[in-house]
């Protein structure tokens, strides 16, 4: 009995528990994928470049803003086949998007 | 009577008036240094994986008006202005309300947008209307070619009036 009670004690501190997650973004050939993203405050927006290209990474939110830059160049954020991760605090929609195309966007959306 | 004196005046009068356009001082962004009681400061993009940020203005006059028609007018400047973030002593940046903390001011750049700008750009290049420049912080120019250094990518969001943010977050 003591057993049981302590593993429904478990099971209720678990959410309370649950550590940060890293959530992946890709940049493929003219798309983000996926498009859409859901995240909980506090998991890192991670963005893998998947393409041969260098684009500049950007998320844009009604509370919070932020770019991929990692080092002293400007023109933009990510090597071929780079990985770079941001942790979003700030609860809300963003818009993600890369400067070197206008039509590739995503929305990631960070839950409270 | 021949009409090729009248083609080379014309040809003349043409490439004067092109080159005075594109000489023309007037159709420069003005530098916003040193003007910051102009601007409001609308958002702050975090570069937090080096340690810098971006806090981005656009002049009152034309805020106002754009937050009631939705859209920048005629006479708008956008700026961003570059800063260092300032560090927390223990290998990472000082946070205020979950922002990187402005320190050492680098860089300024601005579009400007005026009735009749950039029609000195070759059509697949030039951006609206908008012109481009960039300063240091102290205000002194820094010699770039917008068709080259600016206009290449905000011609990608030519949907967003050439802006990345500003007119995407006055729609938010």
């Amino acid at each position: 009995m003591p057993l049981r009670a302590a593993l429904f004690c478990l099971m209720l501190a678990l959410p309370t528990v649950a550590k940060a997650m890293d959530k992946l973004l890709a940049v493929e050939e003219g798309k983000f994928a996926p498009e859409t993203l859901q995240m909980n405050v506090g998991d890192r927006l991670v963005v893998i470049n998947n393409t041969q290209k260098k684009p500049f990474v950007w998320g844009l939110g009604h509370n919070y803003s932020f770019d991929f830059r990692s080092t002293s160049e400007d023109r933009w954020t990510h090597e071929p086949g780079q990985s770079l991760g941001i942790v979003l605090d700030q609860p809300g929609e963003y818009f993600i998007g890369n400067s070197y195309d206008g039509k590739m966007h995503a929305t990631v959306t960070v839950e409270p | 009577m021949s009409r090729l004196p009248f083609a080379m005046l014309g040809l003349v009068s043409f490439c004067v008036t092109a080159f005075a356009l594109a000489a023309d001082p007037a159709r420069q962004p003005v530098s916003p240094v040193g003007h910051w009681s102009e601007y409001e400061m609308i958002l702050q993009t975090d570069q937090p994986l080096r340690g810098t940020l971006r806090q981005v203005y656009v002049d009152k006059t034309s805020w106002q008006r754009a937050r009631l028609t939705n859209q920048l007018p005629y006479g708008s400047k956008l700026v961003a202005r570059d800063f260092e973030a300032v560090p927390d002593g223990k290998g990472g940046w000082k946070l205020e309300n979950d922002h990187l903390v402005p320190g050492k001011p680098t860089t300024v750049l601005i579009q400007q947008k005026e009735k009749g700008w950039g029609a000195t750009h070759a059509e697949d290049i030039r951006t609206g209307e908008w012109e481009f420049a960039i300063f240091t912080a102290a205000g002194a120019q820094i010699p770039v070619d917008p068709e080259k250094d600016c206009m290449p990518c905000h011609k990608e969001v030519a949907a967003t009036d050439y802006n990345f943010q500003v007119s995407r977050f006055l729609r938010q």
